[in-house]
């Protein structure tokens, strides 16, 4: 009769999978997180991330750099879920305050790192969705502009005038704070 | 100063590090000599500052161990949410109400336009009642609808009778009051019409 309980199960595809998660599950969150307000959206997005790549990852032939792959995926879905639902609030001041106690529940931090984050939070949030992207790809993933405009098909020079619009911006941003 | 405007533009650069050595030098001494790019660094210096670290702390290693195994519960009920909103879906819900709707209508109706053709058979001093469907027989301008099963009992109660008193009535449900009795002769010429097609 074999063992029916494991019957169906490709051993390959799922250790494979598991590396994966393990593997690219840092990056990923850190590039939603960035993107994202809260750590409940962004684990929503990263699960959402790897579901698609669970069940395509027969297909996946390794054309593309597969954390390129992931980032892409989690992008686009990054994009349609801020766009259903506006993930950032017009509050973000009271947003911020009330993610503060919820959210970053974690390690102590002080007053000074506190305002610092409201800061990269509201800053962020002025930012057009590329021009975030961007940002964060490339400050927070440290990637190349080149990477970064494979990621998001477009071209490094591209990728690179949408880096210094955003940091013209928040630089304007930050000034107007001060 | 002429070149201020192209220096400018390589301020972000500058900042990031991402000039060449000659480059860097060269804004370098721009940077002494112009005011405003130099107040322009100081501001992009303190923006990438704040922008250096991101506004949030990664999760626990627990959180990405976990993540997998989450993923697949994940897909598990994603699968069955699926199944469930197939059976459910309010499209083959609305088409069912609808076939529903429209077989109930059509057996209505059929029944209404039925029950105008009743009949109602009638032995003294006991009644015997029944409604009659399908197959049309005329008689002296009387029409009856009866089934096969429901001529064999009225084969059966004129058998029983025959030659005693029988009466059989029409009956109109739309209008109670214009039952016809059948005289004698017209119920004879009605059981040998019967008889005839070999229906009794």
């Amino acid at each position: 009769m074999g063992d029916d309980k494991f019957s169906g199960v490709n051993f390959d595809a799922e250790q494979r999978f598991n590396r994966i998660v393990l593997e690219y599950g840092e990056r990923i969150y850190r590039t939603v997180r960035g993107m994202v307000g809260t750590h409940e959206d962004a684990d929503d997005i990263v699960q959402e991330t790897f579901l698609k790549a669970y069940k395509n990852i027969d297909s996946f032939r390794g054309e593309a750099d597969i954390g390129t792959w992931l980032t892409r995926i989690a992008l686009n879905l990054t994009y349609t879920k801020t766009r259903r639902k506006k993930l950032f609030s017009d509050n973000p001041v009271d947003d911020y305050i009330d993610k503060i106690g919820s959210d970053t529940d974690l390690p102590e931090v002080t007053v000074e790192e506190n305002e610092r984050r409201m800061m990269v939070e509201k800053g962020l949030k002025t930012l057009p969705e590329k021009q975030r992207a961007v940002f964060v790809l490339r400050m927070y993933e440290e990637m190349k502009f080149k990477e970064i405009a494979a990621l998001m098909g477009t071209t490094e020079s591209a990728s690179r005038a949408n880096f210094h619009q955003a940091l013209t911006k928040l630089k304007q941003f930050v000034s107007e704070k001060s | 100063m002429e070149n201020h405007t192209l220096y400018k533009s390589k301020l972000s650069d500058f900042v990031m590090g991402e000039l060449s050595k000659s480059e860097h030098e060269e804004i370098k001494d721009h940077l002494n000599e112009c005011s405003l790019c130099s107040e322009n660094i100081v501001s992009l210096k303190e923006t990438l500052e704040i922008f250096s670290a991101p506004n949030f702390e990664m999760p626990q290693k627990s959180y990405f161990a976990s993540l997998a195994p989450r993923v697949r519960e994940r897909s598990e009920q994603k699968e069955k949410k699926l199944i469930l909103s197939f059976l459910f879906d309010n499209r083959w819900v609305g088409a069912l109400a609808s076939l529903l709707l429209i077989v109930g209508s059509a057996l209505f109706l059929y029944n209404l336009n039925s029950k105008e053709r009743e009949i109602i058979v009638q032995t003294e001093p006991d009644y015997f009642h029944s409604s009659f469907q399908s197959e049309n027989y005329t008689l002296s301008g009387l029409s009856a609808t009866l089934s096969s099963d429901e001529w064999q009992l009225l084969s059966d109660v004129i058998d029983d009778e025959i030659g005693e008193y029988i009466d059989i009535f029409q009956y109109n449900s739309d209008k109670d009051s214009q039952i016809n009795r059948l005289s004698e002769n017209e119920w004879q010429e009605f059981y040998e019409n019967f008889s005839n097609q070999n229906i009794l």
